[in-house]
């Protein structure tokens, strides 16, 4: 079965990229509703994901996607109108869509059970109609409304029981109850009032039963069932079309209110509450749900043609090169290693090429995330993203997901105020974060702006000190770009109110460190009431990297050879001592001089005259090195350190060289 | 070796479909997911058949049907959803040229595609058989009526018609031909799936001048209704009363591969039908309706197949002219005509 499952993979990958465009075509549909473009799209999305499902013969994701499309079809169609609670049902519907796509990658087959949000879904549809028939209700009559019934296979009623005014109510209404829990063909959802209320006769004689029933089952059922207790006096049975939105009553509350009962708008409005409770958690959970990593790329058929044709060279090369060797002509085999190593790196260029994905690929959902962030605190924010079609390598966009992620939700959270406090402010009620990608030849900077509150630079002074980051003094003297930097201080973010972001604490600091550790920086601006802005630069590639080879002691150390302005012989410079800091100047500015063996912990280094020092370009840091001695150059991969060692400070990764041999590459910006 | 192009924007579909064609020995030449590069694979390519889904982007099934054929006629299958319009949409696709269609797997039952790998090898193959030259003679060609008075064909007459790739619009054409006042009793075994045979009736009935339905078990035809057999059933006659043929419903084995299949309806027919019986066998591939056209020559009636410069595909009526027991070889403007000429003066 090797062919299903190549035909899964296919699958999964094209259900993925079909969830993220149909998420996103639904935030550009909510936002103009008559964006004729947007339903377009997003009706054609939702039909392939049902043929998909169809194809492949997962047949409950295919009914709830077609649900969908049928939902869809009323807005194209203009018999239903674009409202908040519609698209967040839809997005509801996607989310179990997207699980369900994660569980058939996961296992082979979904296993979530989509009936209710079908059932929701096709309430929906019918839901102007469906109301209509609760609003008046005809005694002693069952009204089954063609409901969701025929594609899950339950369906719900509501039968508003009469037991009659009477002293025996409380125990009447038990007997009911007890009958309908032990009857075989329903099963009692819930009661309003609730069971205890009823148990304690605080009902003036009518209550409301909620019960499943088997699509088999119909109203007229449930009617004769009540009508043949000798304990009712009367029974109206109602379809209940839309159990969500019954269960959040307050937007209907005309539904509840329509059996009469007193109690029940307290009581429904409670149910009401948990409802929204549990709904809030779940939207909470669908902001942090984990970022795909980027596991395919499209591969243009030219680039691997090349590719095909480098890797031949290559062998061809090698054919040579060993023929060469036998012969013990040395000169040719240097020449033809020479030609060897063009090769090389050209198909090196390739490669990195072909890993070289657009920055969409992982703030694709960053539209929904925002959405339903916004929706859940109560803000407006209109979220623009722009050159996410910069391209930059995987496994730099795979690291760059959490930190995104966690910089968007900083500016929803902190950044952009309720609609009222900005209003107070003279702001527009909705707030603005756009998120920019902009590619400058080998770097890619990525940037979030939002027009907020700003950073609050005496708070952040507060903490650092509160957190013993800082003393009142030493924060007293810092200027507003450095007090910014303080966010990315180890131990400032607290840890607790990000976690739920990403699932595995994300602060500040962790956005810094993961940041460096792809040969990025971060820089943050802010202004007091205009807003912030954090930009990423980082390197389109992964780095290989000319690295000057230097050691300390038995130890050899690598410096990227970018960083590097000059080496020269320490008996050559002129070593001053200023508050027991050596120094070197060199036209006119002042290089501190930072010893290898001291800042490594070498201990067995010994320093003389013929000590090397190398300095620092002065826009990377103005330092000067020194080391024992300097060894020569390579190209090298950087691996960047992951777990335990990322963000050890002085070293930005390691790297192995051809003899198996590990270098540490340092770091001179944090050295 | 057979050579197919896949157009199709679902991906997962072109890779199901190239799968399922290549183990199956097609060379699968293209697989393209948009209406321009379809027209262009196709046209640059020039494979034996290609598959055509209807909805996709920048030009849609019908347009690149209507463009190819247009350009050069190639065999194309429809790729037919099942949802909303699929049905109708399919047979437009039909009508503008397409020989023949897929159904996709609804997703109302849990069944894949895989499991109609041999249904749809055998449709692509079918499709792949049709000469090229046959998709675009006499199309929208006037019905032509029979020379022979509807009046000279005795009461109670039956008609049995089977036909396969190539068949809706034969058979469209000859139940439009045929003259309502013979007042035939109509019997259509088209190998098409459940739920097309349905709209299929439909067409029929809107299309011609006969009570056209689909086939229910227990059903009675009688003079002037034509039906057409069920998918996924074969189609019985089980009785011959009262100027009505009663007809039922078989959840039988497949025959030939196929159900409903002609030959059941044929052999049921020559049993049960007293009055005068005409059996026709049109463009298909495959053995089905031989044996049924030899039973019914068997029993006294008259055959008809149709012939092979019409036939998109002359496999069954080949087979059928093969046994000797066809009494007339028809080009497909002359299928009605000698059905009416076959029951001019019934001797019985």
């Amino acid at each position: 079965m090797v062919r299903v499952s190549d035909a899964i993979t296919t699958f999964v990958h094209e259900s993925e990229e079909d969830i993220q465009k149909l998420n996103n075509a639904l935030l550009d549909l909510e936002n103009d509703p008559d964006g004729n473009e947007a339903i377009e799209t997003v009706f054609r999305v939702a039909h392939n994901l049902k043929g998909n499902f169809g194809i492949m013969g997962f047949a409950t994701a295919s009914e709830l996607s077609h649900a969908v499309e049928d939902l869809l079809d009323q807005i194209r169609d203009g018999r239903l109108e674009v409202t908040s609670e519609r698209m967040d049902l839809v997005f509801e519907a996607v989310d179990q869509i997207e699980l369900m796509v994660d569980e058939i990658a996961e296992n082979g087959e979904p296993t979530t059970d989509p009936a209710e949000t079908i059932e929701s879904i096709r309430a929906s549809i019918d839901g102007e109609s469906a109301q209509a028939a609760t609003e008046q209700p005809a005694a002693n009559s069952a009204t089954a409304v063609d409901d969701a019934a025929d594609d899950d296979g339950r369906s719900r009623y509501r039968a508003t029981v009469d037991v009659g005014e009477t002293d025996a109510k409380r125990v009447d209404a038990m007997f009911v109850l007890d009958a309908t829990g032990d009857a075989d063909a329903f099963e009692l959802v819930h009661t309003v009032p609730d069971r205890d209320t009823i148990e304690d006769g605080e009902f003036d004689g009518t209550f409301d039963v909620e019960l499943a029933v088997d699509a088999a089952d119909d109203g007229d059922e449930i009617a004769s069932f009540y009508e043949e207790s000798r304990y009712v006096e009367s029974v109206t049975v109602d379809s209940v079309a839309d159990a969500t939105e019954t269960e959040t009553a307050d937007e209907t509350p005309a539904q509840t209110v329509d059996s009469g009962v007193e109690t029940a708008p307290d009581t429904s409005s409670e149910d009401g509450d948990d409802d929204s409770d549990e709904s809030n958690s779940e939207e909470t959970s669908i902001a942090s749900r984990r970022n795909k990593e980027v596991e395919s790329i499209r591969v243009d058929v030219e680039q691997v043609d090349r590719l095909y044709n480098q890797v031949e060279e290559m062998v061809t090369s090698r054919i040579k090169l060993r023929k060469i060797i036998k012969g013990s002509g040395l000169v040719s085999a240097e020449e033809e290693l020479e030609e060897h190593g063009k090769i090389t790196s050209s198909l090196q260029d390739t490669v990195l090429e072909i890993r070289l994905v657009p920055l969409e690929k992982i703030v694709g959902n960053f539209p929904r995330v925002v959405r339903d962030l916004a929706r859940d605190q109560g803000k407006e924010i209109d979220f623009e993203m722009e050159g996410v079609d910069n391209e930059m390598d995987r496994s730099i966009l795979n690291e760059l997901s959490d930190p995104l992620m966690h910089i968007i939700r900083n500016a929803v959270d902190h950044g952009i105020e309720p609609p009222a406090v900005r209003e107070e402010k003279g702001k527009p009620r909705e707030g603005t974060i756009r998120l920019t990608g902009e590619r400058e030849r080998d770097r890619v900077s990525i940037t979030v702006e939002d027009d907020g509150a700003g950073l609050d630079v005496e708070r952040i002074k507060e903490k650092a000190v509160e957190k013993g980051i800082m003393t009142q003094e030493e924060i007293d003297v810092l200027d507003e770009s450095e007090v910014y930097d303080l966010i990315f201080h180890p131990g400032f973010s607290t840890r607790d109110e990000v976690t739920e972001v990403s699932g595995r604490g994300v602060g500040m600091d962790v956005v810094n460190e993961v940041v460096r550790g792809v040969d990025g920086t971060i820089n943050v601006e802010s202004e007091p009431d205009e807003g912030t802005s954090v930009t990423l630069t980082l390197p389109v590639s992964v780095a290989i990297v000319r690295v000057l080879f230097v050691t300390i002691g038995d130890e050899t150390y690598g410096i990227p050879i970018k960083n590097i302005d000059e080496i020269s012989e320490l008996e050559d410079l002129t070593i001053e001592t200023i508050e027991g800091q050596e120094i070197i100047t060199h036209d006119d500015r002042v290089y501190p001089l930072i010893a290898l063996d001291d800042t490594l912990d070498v201990g067995d280094a010994e320093r003389s005259d013929d000590d090397m020092v190398i300095r620092i370009k002065t826009d990377v840091r103005q330092v000067c090195i020194r080391c024992s001695d300097v060894v020569g150059q390579e190209e090298v991969v950087i691996k960047p350190f992951e777990g335990i060692l990322s963000g050890a400070p002085g070293i930005s990764g390691a790297s192995v060289l051809g003899e198996g041999e590990v270098v540490m590459i340092l770091d001179v910006e944090t050295l | 070796m057979v050579r197919a192009v896949i157009a199709d924007d679902s991906g997962v579909m072109r890779e199901i479909l190239s799968e399922i064609l290549t183990a199956a020995g097609i060379d699968v030449v293209e697989a393209v997911e948009d209406g321009t590069s379809a027209v262009r694979a196709i046209l640059e390519r020039d494979p034996d058949v290609a598959t055509i889904d209807i909805s996709m982007p920048d030009k849609n099934g019908l347009e690149v049907i209507e463009e190819v054929m247009a350009e050069r006629p190639t065999p194309m299958l429809v790729i037919s959803a099942r949802a909303n319009d699929g049905a109708s949409e399919t047979f437009e696709a039909l009508d503008r040229g397409a020989v023949d269609f897929i159904a996709k797997p609804s997703g109302q039952l849990s069944v894949d595609i895989w499991s109609q790998r041999d249904e749809i090898v055998e449709k692509v193959r079918a499709a792949a058989a049709v000469d090229p030259t046959t998709l675009t003679q006499d199309a929208g060609a006037e019905p032509v009526q029979s020379t022979v008075p509807a009046d000279r064909v005795p009461d109670g007459s039956t008609v049995v018609i089977g036909s396969s790739t190539g068949g809706p619009q034969v058979l469209e054409r000859v139940l439009a031909e045929l003259p309502r006042e013979a007042k035939l009793r109509v019997l259509i075994v088209q190998h098409m799936t459940d739920h097309y045979t349905g709209r299929f009736a439909m067409r029929l009935n809107e299309r011609t001048a006969y009570e056209c339905r689909e086939a229910s078990d227990g059903d009675t035809v009688g003079a002037g209704d034509a039906v057409v057999a069920k998918g996924g059933r074969h189609l019985e006659v089980t009785a011959d009363r009262d100027g009505e043929l009663a007809v039922a419903h078989d959840d039988g084995p497949k025959i030939h591969n196929v159900k409903p299949a002609i030959d059941v309806t044929m052999r049921s027919a020559a049993e049960a039908v007293s009055g005068p019986l005409v059996g026709a066998v049109f463009t298909g591939m495959g053995a089905d309706g031989a044996a049924g056209l030899s039973a019914i020559k068997a029993a006294g009636g008259k055959t008809i197949a149709q012939d092979e410069e019409t036939s998109r595909v002359f496999g069954m009526p080949g087979r059928a002219v093969e046994t000797g027991d066809v009494d007339m070889v028809l080009p497909e403007k002359r299928l009605a005509e000698g059905i009416v000429n076959a029951l001019d003066g019934w001797s019985g």
